[in-house]
């Protein structure tokens, strides 16, 4: 059976449901450098200005924060961001720029891949696929 | 809570406070700790204006405009580099945004601007720090033996402003367990030393490592550039280096380690070779992280010897060499004469967070694996690496 539900849990919360299509990236992601705060492209080339990005973890500078903070002041910030692994420079950055935050079973984060640039929703602590 | 912690929590030092111990409270919940610890030493990053934009001036200016001032010690990054390149500088707007960031982080307290905060306040054994730059932390940790978590930048303001930090992640031994084993081949230059961190970064990008294979009498400053680079491709905020990290014997006996990688001399690939092009106007950079003050001089040194009586072709070459530095390091005798051949030495600036292709720069050169991650990102300018003596006799080469 081909899962289209996905268990979540909740880092920091956001009122009512989060819809948005899905960007995933199997490679970690240093938002300094990876992503472009003005035009709110990763790695140049995928937009998540308004979508599910989902990755591994954050790498590489601490200056990270305040990338999620200019996007989200620019309003070209994610609608949520969900990792398989938290770590203190995405936490403040989601706090500082009200983005909620969840994590994701790494194997869970592979069996999501074929799904990106779906619609997906984030519904009571799981992520369900629109079919 | 200590008195003083529940005063900062229900607002009777102000909202900015208020705000910034709240964040700490929540950071730490969500990393499981269960109180917070006062810390001998902050360090905050996000100083450059290209990195954190007018989002982030504005975000240090709501700050430093209610009047808060830092509560513990705080050094803060280097800034974007100031003085220009062959005549080319940055706007006035440019710089004047700048400026406004230096100044509120200097009215909060920090005094020096430095990636090598260590240099300025070297961390004792066991001693709680609240660090951003990770290059710094990895030092702490894995050096000194300090502890201090991998601080986002906002966080380790709000720790400065509030002289705390949350006890959990490495500041407990549990979190300081590594969690894979990295062998690897004893580097024997500056360049070799950031390739095996950047690749033991990509092979851990969320664990800590523990590293056997680097010699406990291997020089610092290679240290210094193997954590640097590993922590550009990894988010880790420690490595433990047999023989090196302090406590290094406990932390291998009480860890769990289930995935065992060889970087061995194949695998550390071929140096890219700088295509030196005439016309080509290139920047060569040594110093990310900071040079130490005794590296400024011994490079000094091997300057003055191979362009003595020589290199007045370097006089009109588009090239410069910038040696980075923090306030911690004096101008060694002699480093004048070397102006006229292009060579800086650069205090509390970083050219790797700073806009090079718009200063005209078509190519940089260096020997860090972590501005080499950095620059093409951030500097926008292609970059290539070379060992460091390499380097400094290509810069001489007419």
């Amino acid at each position: 059976m081909v899962e289209t539900v996905f268990p979540l849990r909740e880092v920091i919360s956001s009122r009512g449901p989060l819809c948005g299509e899905l960007v995933v990236e199997l490679k970690p992601i240093a938002y300094l450098g990876d992503i472009d705060p003005n035009t709110g492209y990763l790695h140049g080339k995928y937009e998540i200005n308004g979508r599910l990005l989902v990755f591994p973890n954050a790498v590489g500078s601490t200056v990270g924060s305040y990338i999620l903070y200019a996007l989200s002041r620019g309003n070209k910030s994610p609608i949520a961001v969900i990792v398989t692994k938290v770590d203190p420079i995405t936490i403040i950055g989601c706090i500082i720029s009200d983005i909620p935050l969840y994590t994701i079973e790494p194997e869970k984060l592979v069996r999501l891949s074929p799904y990106n640039g779906k619609q997906a929703c984030i519904k009571r602590g799981e992520l369900v696929i629109e079919v | 809570m200590t008195d003083e912690e529940e005063k900062m929590y229900n607002g009777e030092y102000g909202v900015v406070l208020q705000k910034a111990i709240k964040s700490l409270i929540k950071v730490g919940e969500i990393l499981g700790a269960e109180r917070l610890i006062k810390v001998a030493h902050a360090h905050v990053s996000g100083v450059s204006y290209f990195n954190i934009g007018d989002a982030g001036l504005m975000f240090l200016e709501s700050i430093a405009s209610s009047g808060v001032k830092f509560k513990s010690f705080t050094t803060a990054n280097p800034y974007a580099v100031i003085q220009g390149f062959r005549g080319r500088r940055f706007s006035k707007e440019v710089l004047d945004k700048q400026m406004q960031i230096i100044r509120f982080l200097a009215i909060m307290g920090a005094k020096y601007f430095t990636c090598a905060p260590y240099y300025i306040r070297p961390p004792k054994r066991g001693e709680h720090l609240a660090w951003a730059e990770s290059n710094a932390v990895l030092y702490a940790n894995s050096i000194a033996g300090a502890y201090t978590n991998r601080e986002g930048g906002p966080l380790a303001l709000f720790e400065a402003l509030t002289g705390r930090t949350y006890l959990g992640g490495v500041h407990l031994l549990e979190g300081r367990l590594p969690r894979c084993k990295v062998s690897v081949v004893p580097p024997k230059s500056y360049l070799e030393a950031s390739l095996i961190g950047y690749m033991a970064g990509e092979m851990c990008p969320d664990r800590i490592p523990y590293v056997n294979g680097i010699s406990s009498s291997t020089d610092v400053s290679m240290l210094r550039a193997f954590l640097a680079a590993f922590g550009a491709t990894s988010g880790a905020p420690m490595v433990v280096m047999e023989g090196i990290t302090p406590g290094y014997k406990e932390l291998l006996v009480k860890s769990d380690i289930t995935e065992h990688i060889v970087i061995d001399e194949k695998s550390l690939g071929q140096e890219k070779k700088a295509l030196i092009e005439r016309g080509k106007k290139m920047l060569f950079i040594l110093g990310c992280p900071h040079l130490s003050n005794n590296e400024v001089s011994e490079i000094i040194k091997y300057l003055l010897l191979k362009l003595k009586g020589k290199g007045g072709c370097l006089k009109n070459a588009e090239k410069e060499l910038w040696l980075i530095t923090g306030p911690y390091t004096k101008i060694p005798s002699g480093a004048s004469q070397l102006n006229r051949y292009g060579v800086k030495i650069l205090f509390n600036v970083c050219p790797v967070v700073t806009r090079l292709d718009f200063l005209g720069i078509d190519l940089v050169v260096t020997d860090s694996g972590k501005a080499m991650f950095y620059i093409p990102k951030l500097a926008k300018v292609p970059v290539f690496i070379m060992d460091r003596w390499k380097l400094l006799d290509e810069f001489c080469r007419c």
